[in-house]
């Protein structure tokens, strides 16, 4: 076998006990020139000469990676059977091994990077996980401020404070872009290795002259967002995995910045928005599972509650509720079928201190990663319905006060109007030149009898002004009995021609009350009794009173005519209103009743039956 | 001119026929005391000649059936056949609304308000002629 051991570029030995060396191929004499000389293999190398010598006597192969220098060899020792000697194979692992740091090195930088959240945080990353673990002599790291075009020195590694990390820099290096190296390399946006320093023009010297200088730039896309830099002492010191390795940690780097970047931005966007729900116009809240999960101030504000106890899980959220108008109802109705959609309804809540406020809420479903939860928006209303209720209660007022001026207005043209008309006319037909004729005295008739008329409507028409303006009323204790003889009295001209009769049955005698509102409520409901009796029958009128819960019921049952409800039902209170033909009603009396009774507080009304007769139902608050 | 006035008055009517005594070619045919009465006078029997009025003078304010409650049934006559008769509104409203729902009858020819002149009676005569 043709055998060229001096061709193998790996290292062979043959070696015999105690570092007996017997043979070396010229690589091996490479790696004892390492260390300094065969004659020096025992002293630097005695573990390998141990090792050797085991090998020897234990006839066992074994094998072990020895550092010599920077560089790093796997030997295999291989014994001979029959003679204390053995040979030994090695391989340069130098590469491998460093590969192998670098791997490491990025591995942990990696891991490192996950905790850094601004850039900052990179920059000094780079220098205390990576540049210190590979053992370079100096570094820093740059990054680009955008506003002022500047690179900013951010971290740096060296012998400012050799073996140490400089966190607070006091006074950091800023470049301009095409400043120095570092400059150049922000610029052409690729790492510059400069082999020899005092050759070129664009070193910036720092602390001290350093002949070796490499720059690497850190890339976002097609952005330079900082320079890693590294100098040392010896000329040509930088290799081509130093390149490889700067290269790949300023990628890493620019990879995290970038997160960075956007985490700070989303923090931005994150704050603004969390500043506006906070101290949003409107109250807002979340609620998921019958718990508050969120409450804004205002809706704190709104309701009285401090947040704490808002969100306590033990806060009933039903207590809260007073009333929900329909809308809600439909709304939690719609949310159990799944529609998700907006929602609007208003709540009447009641305040940690009792208050009573409206709300108008707004809701909708969405979901997170935990699952559905409602996020509302409420509005406080309470001042808009208050005034509200008050425009409404200001508009019935109105309206009434502009129906009693229409009824105003038809009293002036009609029951004003009318017998001022007739006097005129009247005094037209006077016969002034023979005072004496018959049909003078016809007229003067006809003109006191008008005259009496107008009096008596400007009397009723102060009566109704008199409850419209509530005057304040006397209230005395009166005995029916005593109210029904004072209208007999009045009426005993009529009584006694039509034979009318006058029940009474009062389960209750004294009330309490407006005397002159009670003497009209009998005149007006006996009077009409007696005008409009049924001749056929007797005519008879019963009256009955009973008390309950404070109220008086008054009631007038007639034989008379009666009244077709269906066709005057309406009109029946109305004023100046007549139904009957043959008699001198002047419309007033039903009216000015049911105005005196309703501004006490009670009621009136009425059954009848044509030809049957008529039924006055009056309901009298006693005083 | 033979007139017919609706009106439950007694004073006004008392004035009023006076008044028609004293102008010439005019007398009163009917006086009814509410619309009711009116709507059955024209029903029925009319006048001892079975001549209908050349004119009505119409109360509105009135008990059993207004004014207007006599139009409406008015109205429905017409539409039966019977050929209308002019009517002239005699009322002491001064409310517009009445004036204006009035407007909407086209048999209303004209509206006054009391009390009546002696130029109104001439009106009132020369509308007579016209229909």
């Amino acid at each position: 076998m043709n055998f060229y051991p001096d061709r193998n570029p790996n290292p062979v030995f043959t070696m015999g006990l105690n570092g007996r060396l017997e043979y070396s191929n010229s690589a091996a004499d490479g790696v004892m020139e390492l260390c300094g000389g065969q004659h020096n293999l025992k002293v630097y190398l005695k573990s390998f000469v141990d090792f050797a010598t085991l090998a020897i006597q234990t006839k066992t192969v074994a094998e072990k990676t020895f550092h010599i220098k920077d560089c790093h060899f796997n030997f295999i020792f291989c014994p001979r059977d029959n003679e204390d000697l053995v040979d030994i194979f090695g391989t340069d692992i130098s590469n491998t091994v460093k590969y192998q740091t670098y791997l490491a090195v990025i591995n942990a930088f990696s891991i490192a990077l996950l905790e850094a959240r601004t850039e900052d945080d990179v920059a000094r990353t780079i220098v205390s996980q990576a540049i210190a673990r590979l053992h370079f002599v100096d570094c820093v790291v740059f990054l680009v401020d955008r506003q002022e075009q500047l690179l900013k020195q951010k971290a740096a590694h060296g012998p400012k404070k050799p073996g140490t990390l400089r966190k607070n820099i006091k006074d950091p290096i800023s470049l301009k872009f095409g400043q120095g190296i570092v400059g150049a390399t922000a610029i052409e946006k690729k790492t510059i290795v400069v082999g020899d320093t005092s050759k070129d023009s664009r070193y910036v010297l720092d602390d001290a002259p350093r002949l070796s200088e490499i720059a690497v730039p850190i890339m976002v896309g097609d952005e330079v967002i900082g320079v890693i830099d590294s100098e040392h002492p010896e000329k040509n010191y930088f290799t081509k995995e130093d390149t490889n390795i700067l290269e790949a940690i300023a990628s890493i780097a620019a990879t995290s910045i970038e997160r960075s970047r956007t985490i700070q931005e989303i923090g931005y966007t994150e704050a603004k928005y969390q500043n506006f729900v906070k101290n949003a116009f409107g109250g807002l809240y979340i609620h998921r599972n019958g718990v508050f999960e969120y409450v804004n101030d205002q809706f704190c504000k709104m309701i009285g509650y401090t947040s704490e106890e808002f969100l306590s899980s033990d806060f009933d959220t039903l207590r809260l509720i007073i009333h929900a108008d329909q809308r809600a109802v439909q709304a939690i109705e719609a949310r159990k079928l799944g529609d998700y959609s907006q929602k609007s309804y208003q709540l009447e809540v009641k305040t940690k201190n009792g208050e009573s406020r409206h709300l108008v809420i707004n809701t909708c479903i969405l979901e997170d990663e935990k699952g559905y939860f409602t996020l509302g928006i409420a509005l406080d209303i309470t001042e808009t319905i208050q005034s509200r209720d008050q425009l409404e209660e200001v508009i019935v007022s109105l309206e009434k006060k502009s129906e009693e001026l229409n009824e105003f207005a038809h009293i002036a043209s009609h029951n004003l109007r009318a017998p001022v008309a007739n006097l005129i006319g009247l005094l037209d037909h006077y016969d002034h030149e023979n005072p004496a004729d018959s049909t003078n005295k016809v007229i003067l008739d006809k003109f006191s009898k008008t005259v009496d008329k107008l009096n008596l409507t400007l009397e009723d028409m102060h009566q109704v002004l008199r409850v419209r303006a509530k005057e304040p009323m006397e209230f005395n204790i009166i005995n029916l009995n005593d109210a029904v003889e004072s209208v007999k009295l009045q009426l005993s001209e009529i009584i006694r021609t039509t034979k009318f009769q006058i029940q009474t049955n009062f389960e209750v005698e004294n009330i309490k009350y407006e005397k002159s509102h009670l003497d009209n409520l009998f005149l007006n409901l006996i009077s009409n009794a007696i005008k409009y009796r049924r001749e056929e029958v007797d005519p008879i009128i019963q009256i009955h009173a009973s008390l309950s819960n404070n109220l008086v019921k008054l009631v007038f049952k007639d034989n008379g005519l009666g009244i077709d409800l269906n066709k005057h039902g309406k009109n029946l209170f109305g004023m100046y209103k007549r139904f009957h033909s043959d008699t001198e009603g002047k419309g007033l009396g039903l009216y000015l009743v049911k105005k005196q009774l309703t501004s006490q507080g009670g009621s009136i009304s009425i059954e009848s039956k044509p030809n049957y007769g008529t039924c006055f139902t009056a309901i009298l608050v006693n005083k | 001119m033979r007139i017919m006035v609706i009106d439950d008055d007694s004073t006004f009517l008392f004035i009023f026929q006076k008044q028609i005594e004293n102008t010439e070619g005019m007398e009163i045919v009917n006086e009814s005391r509410n619309g009711l009465e009116a709507i059955n006078y024209l029903k029925n029997g009319q006048d001892a000649l079975g001549e209908k009025p050349d004119l009505i003078v119409l109360d509105l304010n009135m008990p059993v059936m207004d004014g207007w409650g006599f139009l409406n049934e008015y109205c429905k006559l017409c539409d039966n056949g019977a050929s209308a008769v002019p009517i002239c509104i005699l009322s002491s409203t001064i409310n517009q609304a009445d004036f204006d729902h009035a407007s909407t009858y086209d048999s209303v020819k004209t509206f006054f308000s009391k009390p009546v002149t002696s130029e109104q009676l001439k009106t009132m005569k020369k509308i007579s002629e016209i229909y």
